[in-house]
């Protein structure tokens, strides 16, 4: 389990800034994921920044965690520029196999790649990436304080008890879509006994919506994030859901969460106006695991 | 654990009519399990007088739960007749507490009175559905939702992981067309009275998925119901929603909830009402279950 902080550039505009944004990713996953020895994969240390909407190139990682020989989770990471070719650009797919030449086998989701982008006018601004990530999960918060940053979680479906199970993937993105302007959310639960899957535009999670605070006496509470797969998913053991003002933003501090588990968290604040939330409510902010 | 069935009109013309239909309902709620109070003052159905005035509620009864957590956390649902916009509409209110004083008032921690009446009537007769044991009540009235006048109620204790109820408080449910439409509300049942959750109108804690349905073969998934008590509490056994188009109205299905046990559910016919079912998230049409043992 490792989570930490690490400087961003945002702008690619050039082959070392393209390289630099690029590395942070994959040294994220590199903490505690494994590369796979697929064929073709991109070399951040020769890669040149590729025109307007273009990926450079991918790489794949897989979990590394006792359900990875039963229950594998795959990962394509693709590396690339949006709009303007001066703004990142990444793409997500996930599956339950390679076919060592770098695509994603197995069971994955309808939309299949999922295609995000730091939208606007990026500019040399250096930002903080927050990434949390182990050999069975990783979050990643890039950019932060950008008016459009990405955000993505991938981790395993939980019993009721927290544990991890074979039964699917559940993945949450914050983020523009590639070349668009529109900040949005996506959800969805791959799931290797369904061959398809529905990813939607909206994370499931219900805050009340006749308050701007759940702080209660000495309490303040927060609540679960799932998506949908074969009904409700189990929630996230790697992002909740807060009212912002309850807690200061980026002020780590331990959170029992819904496995009953004090775990060591990092409140983001209100991450540009989350709009994934199914309430009415506005004033609330993401909570990303941090351990 | 028992179900019951009235036949009944949804407007009345005469006192007959409005002690016949109400006394209908006062009887199904004691058939399928709570317990009628000693509290005086409670409507008499051989004398209660229609109200002749809009809005107006002519008399209460005050039932209780009667399972082994009554004794320390004690529940009691205070229910009154009575008309809606029309005089011969039907209309009816209930609040829950934690205790009474005898004389048809709740005391202790008190919840929002949630009415639910009608704003038109055929004056035709419907079938009303109720559930219930001695710790749980819920009922459907006048359905399909179609109807004006339909409406329904759910009351039952909270839950444990294991699907235990608990003291810990009260799961309070309400849909209509008119009154307060669609409320919930959780009501702690403990002995402070510091802080008593706000009812939340407009809306069941209850997300449906945007797009799909719930049937991923050979299963058909439901979407669970849970309420607030600050934190988001486990869900409620009583109702869940589903995609209606997953399962036909006036049809029975067995479904196993989160602590695994399997219950029996009816689909009484309450389709895709945004504003009196909350939901979030847009499945085409989304329905309800009762549950119906």
């Amino acid at each position: 389990m490792t989570a930490y902080s690490t400087a961003i550039s945002i702008e690619s505009s050039s082959d070392t800034t393209f390289r630099a944004w690029a590395g942070v990713i994959s040294n994220a996953f590199g903490t505690a994921w494994i590369q796979t020895s697929d064929i073709g994969q991109i070399n951040l240390s020769t890669v040149t920044r590729p025109s307007t909407t273009t990926m450079a190139g991918y790489q794949i990682w897989r979990m590394n965690d006792s359900l990875q020989g039963s229950a594998p989770c795959f990962v394509k990471v693709e590396y690339g520029t949006g709009s303007s070719a001066l703004q990142p650009a990444i793409g997500i797919t996930i599956g339950t196999g390679s076919d060592g030449a770098g695509n994603i086998t197995g069971n994955t989701v309808t939309t299949g790649r999922i295609l995000m982008q730091a939208y606007g006018a990026v500019g040399s601004t250096v930002y903080t990436a927050k990434v949390s990530v182990s050999t069975n999960r990783i979050c990643i918060y890039l950019w932060v304080g950008y008016s459009y940053p990405v955000f993505f979680s991938i981790e395993r479906t939980h019993n009721s008890s927290g544990a991890d199970t074979a039964a699917g993937i559940l993945f949450f993105m914050l983020a523009c879509w590639w070349n668009a302007s529109t900040f949005s959310s996506y959800s969805f639960t791959v799931l290797p006994s369904i061959t398809t899957t529905y990813g939607v535009n909206l994370w499931n999670v219900v805050l009340p919506a006749w308050t701007n605070s759940s702080a209660w006496s000495t309490n303040v509470f927060t609540y679960p994030i799932r998506t949908w797969g074969q009904g409700e998913s189990s929630p996230s053991l790697n992002i909740s859901m807060y009212h912002y003002s309850d807690l200061t933003a980026l002020n780590i501090i331990p959170i029992t969460w819904w496995d009953g588990i004090i775990h060591t968290s990092l409140p983001l604040g209100n991450v540009a106006a989350v709009p994934s939330y199914g309430a009415s409510n506005a004033n609330v902010g993401l909570i990303m695991i941090w351990e | 654990m028992t179900t019951t069935t009235i036949s009944t009109a949804t407007s009345y013309a005469t006192d007959a009519a409005f002690r016949t239909a109400n006394q209908a309902i006062s009887t199904a709620i004691q058939a399928v399990g709570l317990i009628q109070t000693s509290d005086t003052g409670q409507i008499n159905w051989t004398t209660v007088a229609k109200p002749g005035v809009a809005y107006t509620f002519a008399g209460y009864e005050m039932y209780r739960f009667n399972d082994s957590l009554q004794s320390t956390s004690p529940i009691y649902l205070k229910i009154e007749y009575g008309v809606g916009m029309s005089f011969s509409y039907s209309a009816l209110a209930f609040t829950v507490g934690t205790g009474t004083d005898g004389a048809g008032n709740l005391t202790g921690n008190v919840s929002q009175r949630a009415t639910l009446w009608s704003n038109t009537a055929d004056g035709a007769t419907r079938t009303s559905y109720f559930s219930g044991s001695t710790n749980r009540l819920c009922m459907v009235l006048w359905p399909p939702n179609s109807n004006a006048d339909w409406g329904i109620f759910s009351l039952e204790r909270t839950h444990d992981s294991s699907g235990t109820d608990t003291g810990a408080g009260a799961h309070i449910f309400q849909a209509s067309t008119s009154g307060y439409g669609t409320l919930s509300q959780y009501l702690p049942l403990g002995t402070t009275t510091a802080f008593l959750l706000p009812y939340t109108t407009g809306g069941w804690y209850c997300s449906v998925p945007l797009v799909g349905s719930g049937v991923m073969s050979p299963n058909i998934y439901t979407y669970p119901i849970r309420n607030y008590a600050m934190y988001e509490t486990l869900p409620i056994f009583n109702m869940l929603h589903y995609a209606s188009t997953d399962i036909t109205v006036g049809v029975q299905v067995s479904i196993t909830g989160y602590d695994g046990t399997s219950r029996n559910y009816l689909a009484p016919g309450v389709v895709n009402t945004a504003n009196a079912i909350g939901f979030v998230g847009s499945l085409p049409t989304v329905g309800l279950l009762m549950r119906y043992e």
